[in-house]
């Protein structure tokens, strides 16, 4: 399957989103209301879905549909809402479900 | 009915005993799988973390435009690892495909003995032997039903 996808990174963590779930992406403190008590470099970025955004250190918008690999059932979802994998250089980067990232992240802030 | 189906399932299991088998070490443990399953050997890979992963899942790797979940089978069976893993053995099942650690691969043999458990529930419930094959006392993995029972969260 393929989607057009986010690639992002906070907390130290690479991951990527798909772009259909955002609604946009904005910068700057002040749209970190719903973002819990994250603390990055001072340049974050937000995702923004549903009126609620995820911050995030740094936002790399994939200009082709990328192909996104399936997960096995064997590995469950995990803790980071695990939906894909993309393949990106060499490297497996989780892609995730927005929704429950700022759920995850909500809960443990 | 059910005596049949545990014939058959015996008859089965018979059956796929004299077909060959990979045999490789999992640490200090002598492994068999079905060379029906075993699709490929290939060296360990540096793997991705999955957090939130269970502890037997050593990471994934992308192969062939497929992501494939290693299972560290030490760990698996809640043994200290012994030894370090230099290879992944490959199983392609009909419900998709897992790694399994390896640290030494014997080759196919034909592996002989008598059915039996090594327990009625749990992942040893997947597990059968000891079982002879030319390596020495190998346990034998029901692939098929091992893949059901971690995607099942069976842990």
């Amino acid at each position: 399957m393929k989607a057009h996808v986010v690639k992002c990174r906070a907390d130290g963590i690479e991951f990527a989103v798909e772009a259909s779930q955002i609604s946009s992406i904005s910068a700057g403190q002040p749209h970190f209301a719903y973002a819990g008590s994250h603390r990055g470099s001072g340049d974050e970025k937000a995702l923004w879905s549903e009126e609620r955004a995820l911050a995030v250190d740094s936002v790399e918008v994939l200009a082709d549909a990328q192909e996104l690999l399936a997960v096995s059932p064997i590995l469950g979802r995990g803790s980071l809402a695990l939906i894909a994998f993309l393949e990106w250089h060499g490297d497996l980067i989780p892609v995730v479900s927005v929704r429950e990232m700022i759920q995850w992240r909500t809960a443990r802030d | 009915v059910h005596a049949l189906a545990v014939k058959c399932a015996q008859n089965a299991f018979v059956t796929e005993l004299t077909h060959g088998h990979l045999v490789f070490a999992s640490g200090a443990t002598l492994v068999a799988v079905s060379a029906q399953y075993a699709a490929e050997i290939v060296a360990l890979p540096i793997v991705t973390r999955v957090p939130g992963a269970a502890a037997h899942i050593e990471g994934v790797f992308a192969h062939r435009g497929e992501v494939i979940p290693v299972v560290a089978f030490e760990r698996l069976l809640g043994l200290a690892s012994s030894s370090t893993s230099s290879r992944v053995v490959l199983l392609r099942l009909k419900q998709g495909s897992m790694g399994i650690t390896a640290s030494k691969v014997f080759g196919i043999s034909r592996i002989d003995g008598t059915m039996q458990r090594l327990s009625e529930s749990g992942v040893k419930s997947y597990l059968y032997g000891p079982l002879k094959a030319d390596a020495g006392e190998v346990l034998h993995i029901d692939a098929p039903g091992l893949f059901d029972y971690l995607a099942g969260g069976g842990l």
